[in-house]
């Protein structure tokens, strides 16, 4: 397929040119950082290779390998190297914990990865005010292990509890399933320490005036508008150092009480939080919930997961997840949210739970959550009714067989005392720690894409889904992605309903020689039909590919985009492959791939009330 | 002003000279404006926007040009109750907003009682603090998306408005321009929000509402001293349990709400020395239990905090409420106490806020300002993260005061700025100690101001940013 980053993938330098301008490197950032934090070992440079989603960044399982990749110890080590990059007319692009190809080096021998690892302190946590200051090596988990113990709790990306908080807060997306309670993560930055692509330090926000980071904004415009948009800058401009990030309420115990053994944990759902999986009839029904529920303003978290994630995220094998997906009703569960609700008392927790079933009786639906018993049935029979409607009689019949199976396999595992409480606990344990989100992605096929998810209305996040869904079927039909029932939209609310997102997840087997082609194409006809649907910027509208497609449509943004990078970093030593790359044009293999796609579509039909 | 220049403005309906004698020009729209500012340009025309007929002393030119008034686009174009969103034109105010969006079940994101004729697009793309801080994710808010002409002369469209598609195209596909971010790689709403016109000339804005309450009461939280209301606040926000939410001293809350000399001499008698001001709100579900739920948090931490729960100084709290919803009566309440008056604010947390009011009275005091003539007032931002301080300096029209006040006001920055206050939106000579403090933000600004201004034309020298090198056509 060739390289779709526009950088032609192959070295501009000889192997000796190469070699020597390595050990070069390896010496003089030897003198910043000393010998033990800089290396041009060969394996250690394949281990930055080696990422997620390099078939389609490159049409090869690797990306290229970095000149050098050093370690800085503190902001000024980092300034240093960048400063030495620009000298030496070589690109750098920093990681932090790192999550695929954008973190890696595009073209061979021509950038130093500066891995940030060794910056991995949280340096403030401001209980009274609520916010906390960290370094790039953070993990979400990390810090709302630290945030619990002071009653918060930090909002924390879709990639996962184990993933860094500062990468996501000034560079890289921030879709989560907390968002309706937590925001999205550039929203939640209150400051930055900056190192720009020149090697000049920025400290962003009140920090540098008041010593303290409590605003992001000013004095005057807001510089977190020049570097993080919707996307952020995914590296391409700059280093982050620091992040203050905002953290919330949390109405929780210190610690949550988590037995069992791995995989099989166990989470103890605390005193007034409620962990329900609430069903609807349709997307119409699904519509209504969201509005409602963000109106409402009772929620910490409200995610849409569709039936394929979800066995796949309360499975811990893949028999496990066919022996529960074979059962006719679970790939039916299409039409429900995930609520999580926390509350400081009994009496605000009665509140916010008669809400939600206050909003469940209008829209006729159930939901199955921790409950007391008789409250549980109740509301289990309404969860079941409500899938029998879709279902009917016969389905639920031929059901009962798989059902038993599974009572039998989670009451051995989780005893069958708990057998009613498991599966809320199991959710509850993934939306509140964010820790069992990859195993709902990478299993199936070995790796995934995602697709549409713009931030939105929730209406026209709901019509993104559809209209990915429909795209997506003719993948899964084609042998191309894993048959996951072909709606696989993962996304929920934002800012109690403010905006929304609903993104197509595409697994498949990176293993495959077309995975690549195939995943770009379905990047390109998914972008495609955001345009024709006017379902706004999808968050594959990232990168000078996509940007040289949704630019025209959305008054020209490319170009300030370019004059940004040009302004700010005038010898593009920041290595920008997935933000902006200034002589960027689309090479020839992208340009066919486009003719394939574009002469040979799924037809989108949205008069289908579903699939 | 030279009249020929007049008369060669480009395609602009109207101008004409206000009654400071100043040039203004009014584009009807969006096509007008970036015809003029292309023009303005070429011939190096310093513009100096502004869409509030209130005349407040940011919104007047700092120096010769061409003032752009945007007052005149009044139109609402659409109030979304199911998104909770409205997509207003450049001119609308308040008064015109809130009962827009009250018909609708929505109610106006506001600050404290704005001047009459205040803009709402002004309001919010400067970034001015809104007293329900429950409902404000990112200091950014309640502002989402912008048309706009940089001072370039391109015309853009912020976030989600950007496109694909027109708004037409978008509401038929249920997109309501709802997100703040991008289009792509930067925020470029942010890059205009705050930069006191110097950036762009935006024409219509989108603006989050949130849910008109089926109940909602307001409380009156009093002491004696600062610091328990502080805690209050902060325990309240914490738990969500409040919309409203601010604190006023004696001289404030005496000013909001008492507009005639008797009134404002029984609000004097009743009112205490600080005020903690609350509102509680039930909401589309269970509006009464929550209401119930909240209210009784509301007291539990009063008293734990040690507040004292009194009636408003004057009225109800139904008319206190009815006061908070709407723009202020005339004369404007922050000059009612002599006339006239110079703001001084800043961001800081709110448990330092009583430190820096100390401060702020004696360096008023150092330079002859005795506390009758000060008033405070503190807005919890972002949840209760942020508190916008604002001290208001009455002043008598007509005498020296003004100057003196005007002085004062504009010194003071320096050792405030010094002690860790935060001047975020650094109007006229405050720019210079705020820049000072945060030099490492000041190449960035410039770098900025080239790429959307590069003729810098827009509002010359304000922020401290430079002028165009080969200077203007005055």
């Amino acid at each position: 397929m060739g390289s779709v980053l526009g950088v032609s993938g192959e070295s501009t330098l000889t192997e000796e040119e190469a070699a020597a301008l390595r050990d070069e490197v390896v010496a003089e950032l030897a003198l910043v950082v000393g010998d033990r934090w800089v290396t041009a070992e060969p394996a250690i440079l394949d281990g930055y290779a080696w990422q997620y989603l390099a078939e389609a960044a490159t049409g090869e399982r690797w990306m290229a390998r970095p000149l050098a990749v050093v370690l800085p110890g503190c902001t000024e080590d980092v300034a240093e190297i960048v400063r030495h990059c620009n000298h030496k007319g070589i690109q750098f692009k920093a990681v932090s914990t790192g999550f695929g190809a954008w973190g890696a080096a595009a073209q061979p021998d021509s950038m130093v990865q500066i891995d940030l690892r060794r910056m991995d302190r949280i340096l403030e946590i401001d209980a009274k005010n609520m916010y906390a200051v960290v370094e790039p090596y953070v993990t979400g988990n990390q810090l709302q292990t630290e945030a619990f113990s002071v009653g918060l709790n930090t909002h924390i990306a879709g990639v996962g509890g184990q993933t860094s908080v500062l990468a996501s807060a000034t560079s890289m997306m921030g879709q989560g399933w907390d968002g309706v309670s937590m925001s999205f993560s550039c929203r939640n930055l209150l400051g930055a320490e900056w190192v720009t692509p020149e090697g000049e330090i920025v400290r962003i926000g009140s920090f540098e005036s008041a010593g303290r980071w409590f605003a992001g904004d000013g004095p005057g415009p807001s510089i977190r508008g020049v570097f993080r948009g919707f996307a952020g800058a995914l590296g391409g401009l700059g280093v982050f150092t620091k992040a203050a990030v905002k953290l919330y309420p949390w109405e929780g115990p210190e610690a949550l009480e988590v037995g069992g053994a791995s995989p099989y944990y166990e989470t103890e759902i605390p005193e007034h939080h409620l962990s329900a999986l609430c069903i609807v009839d349709d997307w119409k029904g699904m519509a209504e919930l969201g509005y409602r529920l963000g109106d409402a303003g009772i929620a910490l978290a409200v995610s849409r997961n569709a039936p394929s994630v979800m066995g796949a995220v309360l499975t811990a094998d893949n028999n496990e997840f066919a022996d529960i997906y074979e059962v006719p009703f679970v790939h039916e569960l299409y039409y429900t949210l995930v609520v999580i609700i926390q509350a400081d008392d009994a009496e605000e927790f009665a509140y916010k739970v008669d809400v939600l079933k206050t909003i469940l009786r209008e829209l006729d639906g159930g939901m199955i959550a921790n409950l007391p018993a008789h409250e549980y049935t109740y509301w289990l029979g309404r969860f079941i009714r409500t899938l029998s409607r879709r279902v009917k009689a016969k389905g639920l019949l031929k059901s009962a067989p798989g059902t038993l199976g599974l009572f039998r396999t989670f009451g051995k595992r989780y005893g069958y005392r708990k057998l009613t409480s498991s599966m809320s606990a199991l959710l509850y344990e993934a939306v509140v720690r964010s820790g069992l989100n990859m195993r709902g992605v990478f299993r199936f096929g070995g790796t995934f894409w995602t697709a549409m998810g713009s931030l939105a209305s929730w209406d026209n996040a709901i019509k993104g889904a559809r209209v990915g869904a429909q795209i997506k079927k003719r993948y899964i039909d084609e042998g191309k992605f894993f048959d996951d029932g072909a709606d696989n939209a993962w996304g929920g609310l934002y800012e109690n309903g403010a905006y929304s997102h609903l993104e197509e997840l595409a697994c498949y087997d990176p293993t495959d020689d077309d995975s690549g082609a195939n995943v770009i194409g379905y990047i390109f006809e998914t972008n495609l039909a955001s345009a024709e649907h006017f379902l706004s910027l999808p968050l594959n509208a990232c990168g000078p590919q996509a940007s040289t497609f949704f630019s025209p449509l959305c008054g020209g943004y490319q170009n300030w985009q370019l004059a940004i990078k040009n302004t700010y970093d005038p010898n593009n030593a920041s290595e920008g492959s997935s933000y902006v790359i200034p002589d960027y044009k689309p090479g020839r293999g992208l340009r066919k791939l486009a003719g394939n796609v574009m002469s040979d579509r799924a037809e989108i039909d949205l008069t289908q009330d579903d699939l | 002003m030279n009249t020929d220049l007049l008369e060669r403005i480009p395609g602009v309906g109207e101008h004409r000279f206000d009654a400071e004698g100043v040039a203004v020009v009014a584009p009807a729209g969006v096509d007008e404006l970036a015809t003029f500012v292309r023009w303005a340009r070429a011939e190096r025309i310093p513009l100096w926007p502004r869409s509030s007929t209130s005349l407040r002393r940011s919104v007047r030119p700092d120096g010769p040009g061409l003032v752009v008034d945007m007052s005149g686009l009044k139109e609402i174009i659409r109030v979304d109750r199911r998104n909770r969103v409205t997509l207003v034109q450049a001119g609308v105010t308040f008064e015109e907003l809130a009962p827009a969006l009250e018909r609708e079940g929505l109610r106006a994101v506001m600050p404290l009682c704005p001047r009459r004729g205040k803009s709402v697009l002004a309001t919010h793309i400067e970034r001015e603090a809104t007293i329900m801080p429950a409902f404000q994710w990112d200091l950014s808010d309640p502002l989402l998306c912008l048309e706009l002409v940089y001072g370039s002369g391109d015309q853009f469209r912020t976030g989600s408005a950007a496109g694909p598609g027109n708004l037409d195209q978008q509401w038929a596909s249920g997109e309501m321009q709802k997100g703040p971010m991008g289009p792509g790689h930067a925020d470029w709403m942010r890059i205009v929000q705050g930069a006191q016109g110097t950036i762009g000339i935006a024409t219509w804005a989108s603006v989050k509402a949130e849910v008109l309450p089926r109940i909602e009461t307001v409380h009156v939280g009093a002491s004696d001293t600062l610091t328990p209301l502080v805690e209050c606040a902060y325990r309240l926000l914490r738990k969500n349990a409040v919309d409203i939410c601010f604190i006023v001293d004696a001289n404030a809350f005496v000013d909001l709400v008492g507009t005639t000399e008797g009134s404002r001499a029984e609000a004097a008698r009743r009112t205490q020395p600080w005020n903690l001001v609350m509102s509680v709100s039930g909401l589309d579900y269970l509006p009464e239990r929550r209401h119930a739920v909240y209210s009784r948090m509301l007291r539990d931490e009063a008293r734990a905090a040690g507040v004292r729960l009194v009636d408003p100084p004057l009225g109800s709290g139904e008319t206190l409420l009815a006061l908070l919803r709407r723009s202020s009566e005339e004369p404007y309440w922050k000059e009612r106490r002599r006339g006239a008056s110079r703001q001084v604010f800043f961001q800081t947390t709110l448990e330092a806020a009583g430190a820096f009011c100390a401060s702020f009275a004696v360096h008023a005091a150092g330079a002859g300002i005795d506390t009758d003539r000060i008033g405070t007032y503190i807005q919890p931002q972002l949840g209760g993260r942020v508190a916008h301080v604002e001290l208001i300096v009455a002043c008598e029209p007509g005498t020296d005061e003004v100057a003196e006040t005007g002085r004062f006001a504009d010194a003071v920055a320096v050792p405030l700025t010094a002690e860790g206050a935060f001047f975020s939106r650094p109007y006229g000579a405050w720019a210079e100690p705020a820049f000072e403090a945060a030099a490492s933000s000041v190449d960035i600004l410039e770098r900025a101001k080239t790429i959307f201004d590069p003729a810098r034309i827009l509002a010359p020298g304000r922020l401290g940013l430079k002028g165009n090198p080969d200077g203007y056509a005055f």
